[in-house]
């Protein structure tokens, strides 16, 4: 797998976890804090959905 | 990454984990219920009060908190912005401050009508301040704040190095994969990976503002000791304000301190003779009113003889961060549904540590007899 494809989940979701830090204390409630539970809350939802959800077929290598 | 580095950075990870493990579990486990404390307190207090928008005189409040402990000295006055509620904080001796914080009276009063509160009777209020304590310094002051500083600093070095280990160890997996056809010790090992990737950003913000948040103490020290001196430089030498000092109204210092600084409220007063303030001056601690303003205080000196505002003594540089990092460590800044999500981050975070753990004990029992264990310390994928 290429350093792209492997890093590219989780610097997403790392920028979208400090992006949701910063914009709750930057906002001032209302629909900039809705932004920052969705964005703080994807990266917990990510980790749920392999935790417990259906699994991913394996590739055939 | 080559074997040697592989192995040096797997026992970066190994060692940095271990040491810091139990702490930071207690961390996690007493942070939790911290997140919530405003909810929980106010969810035992017997009698919450209603705020009217009246303001009792504080200066009432304090002659009444000096009747009900007359054998102690009034050391500092809290009024509480987001409920209404004003703590008066005594202490046996100004010495007693600096030997036993523990030993401080709190009187709760009700903000509108001046009339005592019955907080002190709240439950929780007790169950919260050793959570607090553990928390912060486990009951050892100074040095137990250090020493969390430092469990935190190894905890941001398993960070790093679990961010390395990640590329070698889960090359061959998509993301997300995790093996459960394989032996329970490479589920685990997956979960780790997952969990900590997705989660690495929160635990590092946390991590380093943890960690700067311990370093407060020797730094408002330096701070009271060259900032707040030099601006109370005319002062020194000048007799304490003894017990019988006529001082200044409460009231009229915060008023005073309110008009001067329009964009800001009062929220805290420090009486003078507190270690942590001033000797001939009510400490003023304010906050302002902005997004960002709001999580940055700013003591301002009011001249206790005199009510008159002297200076403001703003805290710059370390200081100023660590107060900017707080909601960051906190996670108290965005509503009850960012305290939920900083719950489930913390969760995981446990799950995290716990797991950890499982993965070098199935390790060492993986390899009996083994009195140097190989690396890598996990196992790449297949």
């Amino acid at each position: 797998m290429s350093a792209g494809s492997q890093w590219r989940w989780p610097l997403a979701l790392g920028a979208l976890t400090l992006a949701g830090l910063a914009v709750a204390l930057l906002g001032e409630g209302g629909l900039w804090w809705a932004l920052a539970w969705l964005a703080l809350g994807l990266p917990l939802a990510v980790a749920a959905r392999w935790t417990w959800g259906p699994r991913r077929p394996r590739r055939t290598r | 990454m080559n074997q040697k580095r592989l192995r040096t950075w797997s026992a970066v990870h190994t060692w940095t984990s271990l040491v810091s493990t139990l702490f930071l579990l207690m961390l996690c486990v007493t942070g939790l219920p911290l997140i919530f404390h405003e909810e929980i307190e106010h969810a035992f207090d017997p009698a919450p009060s209603v705020s009217t928008g009246a303001r009792a005189p504080i200066d009432g409040i304090v002659a009444a908190a000096r009747r009900a402990h007359p054998d102690r000295i009034v050391s500092g006055v809290y009024r509480d912005p987001d409920h209404p509620v004003v703590t008066a904080y005594m202490v046996p001796s100004w010495q007693a401050a600096v030997d036993s914080p523990s030993d401080t009276v709190e009187a709760a009063f009700d903000a509108n009508t001046g009339a005592p509160h019955a907080a002190g009777e709240n439950p929780a209020h007790g169950f919260m301040a050793v959570m607090l304590r553990l928390h912060v310094d486990m009951y050892a002051a100074l040095p137990g704040q250090l020493f969390l500083g430092l469990m935190g600093l190894f905890f941001v070095a398993a960070i790093v190095s679990g961010v390395v280990l990640y590329g070698p160890f889960t090359k061959k997996l998509a993301f997300g994969e995790v093996r459960r056809e394989r032996a329970r010790r490479v589920r685990w090992l997956d979960l780790h990976n997952l969990l900590g990737i997705v989660t690495v950003a929160w635990a590092t913000v946390v991590g380093i503002t943890g960690v700067m948040n311990e370093l407060t103490g020797p730094l408002y020290a330096r701070y009271m000791a060259t900032d707040v001196a030099a601006l109370t430089a005319p002062w020194k030498g000048k007799p304490p304000l003894g017990r019988e000092a006529k001082l200044a109204s409460v009231d009229a210092a915060l008023a005073a301190t309110e008009a001067r600084y329009p964009d800001r409220h009062a929220t805290f007063v420090s009486w003078p003779g507190n270690p942590y303030g001033a000797p001939h001056h009510y400490f003023v601690w304010t906050q302002g009113k902005g997004a960002i303003d709001r999580y940055m205080s700013m003591p301002v000196l009011v001249d206790a003889l005199s009510g008159r505002v002297t200076a403001a003594a703003p805290m710059g540089g370390a200081l100023a961060a660590i107060e900017l990092s707080r909601p960051f460590h906190f996670g108290n800044y965005g509503g009850l549904p960012l305290k939920v999500l900083w719950a489930l981050f913390d969760a995981v975070t446990i799950v995290m540590l716990g797991s950890g753990v499982y993965l070098w004990v199935a390790r060492r029992r993986r390899r009996p007899g083994t009195q140097r264990a190989p690396a890598p310390q996990l196992v790449p994928a297949e």
